[in-house]
């Protein structure tokens, strides 16, 4: 009898977070955080990440009337897989959004307002690669007792 | 007094079973909201969306504190059912009840093994809208509809009594605020680092 394996949960988690990922980053102008810049395109193809992982994983093959009723992935590797995928579907988009932000979108959208954000918020104007860089830049600066902004 | 509580809980549990077999589109809902995996993933992805939200610093703080607490409750909870479930292995309705195995449990769910109190996906499922209710009221609410429906779904299949459920809610809720008002303020550093960690690493 066929059930739940661990590698198909793993997939559809790693395409739902990569989804919610997006939506975010478009909801809150996370432009640092997009594949793609355009509003209306990314909300669009977000949702429809989100939509396709449940459609793929519940309801291909009629698999929420068969597969879905029985014994699958337990309760505590459930929840090892679903973190350790978050985890890594958060670094890939992080990742490919930078790469993104550097080779493709090469345009530099700072205005100086970036080194004054917080967290992820920074990721507003800069891409990770960047946001980082200038978090460590800054700690530098304040380790050599440099005056900042701040 | 345990006997008139099982006593009630069967008749519940015979009168909504009746309604299993009568609508496919609510027996098809049913089973999708009593999945193992549907709601918690949403409720998983809720969070992750909170955990982004918020105008300036003092929201984003105050909703990832409502994600930690959320995330910490649904943790502490489960461990608290798996000690209650070693201490009184209460059986399921489809195992007082087997004329319900086949008909509704088997057609909406499947027969689960661990014992049926506290109702294990109640605890986990309110213990996220409580621990999330504690700093953020209105996204509290809005997790509270899956809290209720995925429980509902498994009375509706007799995988759980209404009792057990109610167990799971309280235990559940019980836990989101002892995480809030005793554990995180407690240990306060260690929450307030790791916040600060992710904040240095720009993804909090």
């Amino acid at each position: 009898m066929e059930v739940v394996r661990a590698w198909q949960y793993c997939i559809f988690v790693f395409i739902a977070v990569m989804g919610m990922l997006q939506l975010i980053a478009t909801c809150h102008q996370l432009k640092g955080m997009l594949f793609i810049r355009n509003k209306p395109v990314a909300l669009t193809l977000s949702i429809a990440a989100i939509v396709f992982a449940f459609w793929w994983f519940f309801f291909r093959d009629n698999r929420i009337d068969t597969v879905m009723r029985s014994t699958g992935v337990e309760g505590a590797q459930q929840f090892a897989v679903f973190c350790w995928t978050t985890f890594t579907a958060l670094v890939v988009t992080l990742v490919i959004s930078s790469l993104l932000q550097m080779f493709v979108y090469r345009r530099r959208e700072g205005t100086g307002q970036e080194e004054r954000l917080e967290g992820a918020y920074q990721l507003r104007y800069v891409s990770w690669f960047e946001a980082l860089r200038l978090a460590f830049r800054r700690r530098d600066e304040s380790d050599a007792g440099t005056h900042h902004p701040d | 007094m345990l006997g008139l509580i099982i006593q009630i809980d069967q008749s519940i549990v015979l009168w909504i079973s009746h309604l299993v077999g009568k609508s496919s589109i609510l027996d098809r809902l049913m089973t999708v909201l009593a999945n193992d995996y549907f709601l918690p993933v949403s409720i998983s992805l809720i969070l992750l969306y909170i955990w982004f939200m918020g105008r300036d610093y003092p929201e984003r703080h105050k909703n990832q504190m409502a994600v930690v607490c959320g995330a910490i409750s649904i943790g502490a909870c489960m461990g608290f059912v798996l000690i209650t479930n070693n201490v009184w292995r209460h059986p399921h309705p489809f195992q007082d009840m087997p004329q319900l195995l086949d008909p509704v449990t088997k057609h909406i769910f499947y027969p689960i093994h661990d014992p049926s109190f506290p109702s294990n996906s109640s605890a986990l499922t309110f213990a996220a809208a409580a621990g999330v209710w504690q700093f953020n009221r209105k996204w509290g609410l809005i997790m509270l509809v899956p809290a209720i429906l995925m429980p509902l779904a498994k009375v509706y299949a007799a995988v759980y009594y209404p009792s057990d459920v109610i167990g799971g809610a309280i235990l559940g809720i019980l836990t989101a605020f002892f995480i809030a008002k005793i554990f995180m303020p407690a240990l306060h550093v260690p929450v307030a680092i790791g916040v600060w960690f992710l904040r240095t690493l720009r993804v909090g």
